[in-house]
Parts: C-alpha cells; sequence; structure tokens
C-alpha cells in the first residue's frame, strides 16, 4: 500500500465505523413504514433525522461520500479513472457488480449522481444480520482490491494488445 | 410546564407532516437564542486579515492554534466571505509541515472545531485537489483521539 | 486462436466430403449455404440436370459467391464482369468453368468431381482471397510499370504515384479499404468504425501498438509500416468525400519486399484482407477475458461480504413445539 494511501484507508474506515450505528426507526410521516431516512427524498426530509454528512477527498478523482442517518447510512465511492481506458473499465466494472446487487445485499443499484462511482446502502437491517465490523472490513477491502484491479486490468489489455500486434506484423517477415 | 393538565395536545399533533425540521430552521434557532455568534461581514475581515498577515510572514500554524479553533465561524452575514475564511484554513493546514505538536496543543473541543473545518474543506469542489493534506489532518486526529471526534462531529448540530 | 485462417474451412469440409463420397460411388446430394466474414456467403449445391430439373447430376457442384465488395469491384475492373472472372478462374488455375450466375448471388462456377484434386479444394476454399486480392495485383502491376519508370529517368530519389485510387467497399456503413500505388511501395488505407464508444477506445490502444511495436521490436522491422489517424489521409483525401465522426483511417505501407515473388504477394495480400477481422476480433476476446476475469472477482468479493454474515445457529436437531417455540433441555 503506498504511503499516502494508508491515511485515506484509515480514515474512511474510521469514520464508517463511528457511522454504522444505526436502530431501527419506523418512519413518522406514514404509518407502519420504515424507511432509509437517507433515501428520503429532500423535499421530505426531517433534518433531525440525519447527521452531517463526511466528505473525505484525496483528490478530484479519488473521494469518498459518506451520508448517516438514524437507521441508514450512504457511502459513495468515486474510483481512480485516470484515463480514457480506465474509466471504460471503471464503469464496466461497477455496472457489472450493479447488476448483481441482489446478492450483494448492501449495494446500492446505482450511484447516487455522476460524481460517484458506486454506492452502497447500509440500513439496520443489514447491520443486524451482519457484523458491522466486517461490513466495514468489506468496504474497505473492496477499495483497495478495486484498484489494483482496474490498473491490472489495464496492464493485461495493454500487454495483449502489444502481442496481437506484434504476432500479426510478424507475419509479414519471410 | 406548570400546568401539563391544560396543554392542547391538538395543537401537537404528532402528524409532523406541515413543520418538518429543517437545517436552517436549525441554525436560526440557534442564533436567535444566541447559542452561536453570526459574523459580521467587519468581524470577519477582521479575522481574514490578522490570518492573511499571520501567512504573509510564513506563519501557518499559530492561526490555526490561535484564531480559526478559538472562534469558530458558524455563521457569517456575507457567504462569500466565509467561503474566502475557509479557503485561507485550508492554505494554513496545507502549508503546516508539522501536524503533530500543533494537535497536541489543542483541547477537546477545539479538536473537534477543526474537524469540522477539515470535514468542511473537503466537501468544496474547488479545495479538493489538495485533499491529501487534509485527509493527513483527519489521520492525524482520529489517531490521537478515536472514534469519538467523528460521532461528535456527525451529531453536532453547530455546523461550518 | 491467435491468428484466423485464410482458407473457409466449411468449404473445403464440404468438398472433402462431397469428393470421398463420390469416389466411393455413394455420392451425396449437397445444398449448403456457407457464410465468412465480411458478410461474405457461399452456396455449394449439386447440379440438376440441363433440361430435366427433377433429376440431379451428382458429378457436378455448384459454388456460388456473393459479397459486398462485388460491386466496387466490379468498378475497379472498368466495369468489365468477363475481366474480373477471368481473373479469378485463372487464380484457381483455369480448372473450374463460369456457370449461369446463380440468382441472387454474384459469381458461380461449376466444379466437376470426375477431375477435382485435393490441391483444387484448398483453392477453392480461399476463394474470397483469390476474389478480393484482383485491385492488389492490379495495384502491384502499377507499381512495376512506374518503378521501371523511376529506373529509366535516372533520377535519383524521384518517387511517382499512380493517380488511380482502388476503392473496395466490403461491409455495411461504407467501411472498406482503399489501394495506392507508388514507385516504391503500395499503400492500403483501412476506414474502420466501432460498434460503440468502449470498442473505439480499446482499438485505440491496438492500433497504438500496431504502430509502435514495429518500432521496439527489432525482430519485425521489415514489416509493413502503419500509421493512424482519423482524418482521410492525404493519398485518398480527394476520393472520401463525407467523412463520418466515427471514421478511423489505419495504413499499411507495403514494400517492394512484402511482394517480391507470387507466393509472398499471396500471403501479404491474404494477411492485409484479413487485418480488419483480426483486429476487430481481438478486441471483442479482450472484451471477453475482462467479462470473464469481473465474474471471478464479483465472485470474491462475494465472498468476503459473506464472512460479515452472523452465523444463524444450526436448525437441524432443535426440536419444535406446534407453536414455533424451540424446545430447550437442561
Amino acid at each position: 500500500m503506498s504511503q499516502s494511501l494508508k491515511p485515506y484507508l484509515s480514515t474512511v474506515e474510521a469514520s464508517l465505523e463511528a457511522c454504522i450505528n444505526l436502530a431501527n426507526f419506523p418512519s413518522q410521516e406514514v404509518e407502519r413504514h420504515n424507511r432509509p431516512e437517507v433515501e428520503v427524498e429532500v423535499a421530505r426530509q426531517s433534518a433531525e433525522l440525519l447527521y452531517q454528512p463526511i466528505h473525505i477527498v484525496r483528490n478530484e478523482f479519488e473521494k469518498v461520500l459518506i451520508e448517516p442517518s438514524v437507521n441508514s447510512l450512504r457511502m459513495s465511492i468515486k474510483i481512480k479513472q485516470s484515463d480514457e481506458i480506465e474509466k471504460i473499465l471503471v464503469h464496466k466494472f461497477t455496472n457489472f457488480l450493479e447488476q448483481r446487487s441482489d446478492s450483494f445485499a448492501i449495494l446500492r443499484r446505482k450511484p447516487i449522481s455522476d460524481e460517484y462511482s458506486i454506492s452502497f446502502l447500509i440500513t439496520n437491517k443489514h447491520t443486524e444480520t451482519m457484523k458491522s465490523k466486517e461490513l466495514v472490513k468489506f468496504i474497505i477491502e473492496f477499495m483497495e482490491e478495486v484498484d489494483k484491479e482496474i490498473s491490472e486490468m489495464k496492464l493485461f489489455l495493454n500487454a495483449r494488445a502489444r502481442f496481437v500486434a506484434e504476432q500479426y506484423l510478424t507475419e509479414f517477415i519471410y | 410546564m406548570e400546568d401539563w393538565r391544560k396543554i392542547d395536545i391538538d395543537a401537537l399533533d404528532a402528524s409532523t407532516r406541515n413543520k418538518r425540521l429543517t437545517s436552517e430552521t436549525i441554525l436560526a434557532n440557534f442564533i436567535n437564542k444566541g447559542i452561536i455568534h453570526k459574523y459580521s461581514s467587519q468581524e470577519l475581515s477582521n479575522l481574514i486579515g490578522e490570518i492573511s498577515a499571520r501567512i504573509n510572514k510564513n506563519d501557518y500554524s499559530s492561526s490555526i492554534l490561535e484564531i480559526v479553533v478559538k472562534y469558530p465561524v458558524y455563521a457569517a452575514e456575507d457567504s462569500s466571505l466565509k467561503l474566502h475564511y475557509v479557503q485561507l484554513i485550508n492554505n494554513c493546514l496545507v502549508n503546516t509541515k508539522d501536524i503533530d505538536p500543533v494537535l497536541k496543543q489543542l483541547s477537546d473541543d477545539e479538536i473537534d472545531v477543526l474537524l469540522k473545518y477539515c470535514y468542511k474543506i473537503m466537501s468544496l469542489t474547488e479545495l479538493q485537489a489538495t485533499g491529501q493534506y487534509i485527509v493527513n489532518w483527519v489521520y492525524k486526529i482520529i489517531s490521537l483521539h478515536g472514534q469519538g471526534v467523528v460521532l461528535r462531529y456527525i451529531t453536532d448540530r453547530k455546523t461550518i | 486462436m491467435l491468428h484466423l485462417p485464410n482458407e473457409n474451412l466449411l468449404i473445403q469440409k464440404t468438398l472433402y466430403e462431397a469428393l470421398e463420397k463420390f469416389q466411393q460411388k455413394t455420392p451425396i446430394i449437397i445444398d449448403r449455404i456457407v457464410t465468412d466474414f465480411d458478410f461474405t456467403q457461399y452456396h455449394l449445391s449439386t447440379v440438376t440436370i440441363p433440361g430435366n430439373e427433377a433429376e440431379l447430376d451428382e458429378s457436378k457442384v455448384l459454388l456460388s459467391y456473393r459479397s459486398k465488395a462485388w460491386a466496387s469491384l466490379l468498378k475497379t475492373a472498368d466495369s468489365d464482369v468477363s475481366k474480373l472472372s477471368s481473373f479469378i478462374l485463372s487464380k484457381l488455375n483455369n480448372k473450374f468453368e463460369l456457370f449461369t450466375t446463380e440468382q441472387s448471388y454474384d459469381f458461380t462456377i461449376l466444379i466437376d468431381l470426375n477431375t477435382l484434386e485435393m490441391g483444387d479444394i484448398v483453392q477453392l476454399s480461399l476463394i474470397k482471397i483469390h476474389i478480393l486480392s484482383y485491385p492488389f495485383i492490379q495495384a502491384i502491376s502499377e507499381y512495376e510499370s512506374l518503378n521501371a519508370e523511376v529506373l529509366k529517368s535516372e533520377e535519383e530519389g524521384k518517387i511517382l504515384t499512380s493517380s488511380k485510387i482502388y476503392h473496395i467497399e466490403n461491409r455495411p456503413n461504407h467501411e472498406g479499404f482503399y489501394i495506392i500505388a507508388s514507385s516504391d511501395r503500395i499503400t492500403v488505407i483501412f476506414n474502420t468504425k466501432f460498434q460503440d464508444y468502449n470498442d473505439q477506445i480499446f482499438g485505440k490502444v491496438f492500433i497504438q501498438e500496431f504502430i509502435d511495436s514495429r518500432k521496439r521490436n527489432r525482430a519485425i522491422q521489415s514489416s509493413p509500416q502503419v500509421l493512424f489517424s482519423t482524418m482521410p489521409p492525404l493519398e485518398i483525401s480527394k476520393s472520401v468525400t463525407k467523412t463520418n465522426e466515427d471514421d478511423h483511417f489505419i495504413t499499411f505501407v507495403l514494400f517492394p519486399r512484402h511482394f517480391s515473388n507470387k507466393e509472398i504477394e499471396f500471403l501479404s495480400i491474404a494477411k492485409i484482407l484479413q487485418f480488419r477481422n483480426y483486429f476487430h476480433y481481438h478486441i471483442k476476446c479482450s472484451k471477453a477475458y475482462l467479462h470473464s476475469r469481473m465474474r471471478y472477482r464479483v465472485g470474491t468479493f462475494l465472498k468476503v461480504l459473506n464472512r460479515a454474515k452472523i452465523e444463524e445457529e444450526s436448525e437441524s436437531g432443535v426440536k419444535k413445539t406446534f407453536s414455533g417455540k424451540k424446545m430447550v433441555s437442561f
């Protein structure tokens, strides 16, 4: 892990752990409803149920937004994309994950805005059936691995292109 | 509440449908009750002038110790002036090389204020390029004081 | 599979089968449609006896060819069908004769199984390349005359370029290639389009490697030079009237050593003709690989997430009362 990545990830980890204290909280507007308060549309939100959002920003290309509330927390990640290829790879990869969000339980089907690559939504239901420490661990590991995976895929693509090109041109050597 | 038997409970309907609490009302309430001070443009300019003077002398850490954490600007008349103030603080934070001695001199309450500024700076897109420095500050604060500071940050209604 | 084969394996297999069964005196009736890259289509069918439509002549097979390239090929042959067909027949060693062109096909030849040999089958399976090599052979003969002219003039460093541009459109959406002869080279320019934005970016990575690998790897420095642009290159700019945003031009510069004798000439032409397919095929391959890699990665992420789940006590062996309460024994 690079020297500057560690403070970033541990800050995210600590912030997440602080925010993941979630309790069951039925909607105060609609009887017998229980909804993640962060997901309530802005006009219907009540300030007392939402906590201060946390931005953790490494630079314009790598950042995290945590929006905690009384019974849910939403976390959005912008994955590093330094060029067009990485952009495509990140887009493909996050799409791939989002299509499988049913099995990923805490994954949101779409990021909250174009600013971020992927979003997670953790509710009290999740923290009741899963260990919150392990959930945080999963997200941190995800952030670490995604960067690695993207750069490995890019390397693969370049290596493959080189091999394919050389093999084609070799055919012209008589 | 002396005469609680005479409270008109219909007026205090549980349905909050029409009286949603917003962060603006909370802030206005704080100002009205004098819990937080709303900085006039004059007062804020004074603070900005003081910090600028110190920055010109290449002194970054003293402003953090003596001004930033002592006079938290929760509300200001002129929001663009407030933005300018936050930018100056960012400048101080980015340029302070030795973080640990600064943090050791701050009390718990002052740390809370500093953390508020850190998170505020990172939420501003125009200041995100130097985000790594601020991340370092937050990282050090959390390693010194534990997750409690983060919890206090998210629940504190006195926001920058 | 790294390289795409030049020959069409289905034509080969069909003809082998027909020949083998015919020689064993158990002839089979064929009626098979075979496809190839670039929307090329072949029809192999047993011939009916003339005048008696119900009867089949099992010793004779028709091979019909259809391609998008035919129209532009004819244009390069001055719209003279006989010129083009006699060229193709000569490429097949004049062993086969022309037949009435089958409906909705461009070109039909008659194959007599009595005289068909193994070597012929190989040539027949290469028919697409033989047909498309027409403009190349034209350009090469132009090169030869231009080269002779330069040698005669004894002017050093003089380069003549033919004003004739052979333009073949072998795919829909105006995708195709251009050939221009000069006194010291033959330039082949592909105009290719990408299915979507992603392919385009992947394609650029590949093209860049085609350009760079020749410079980097000394062993392949004698291969054709590769250039790339999104604007029509100067050589063809006057014949490209309208351009689209997604046009990509890839230029191959063939040097005399790439067509120094008939055998090498054939290999070079075949390889160049495969370029577009090879190129797009490998883009697709990479995408498929990345896809399976992501699938694997998703699996490992799921495993990490599942570690967070609180394991339920195993329900087996726990007796329950009628109302669903657990029976606990002390």
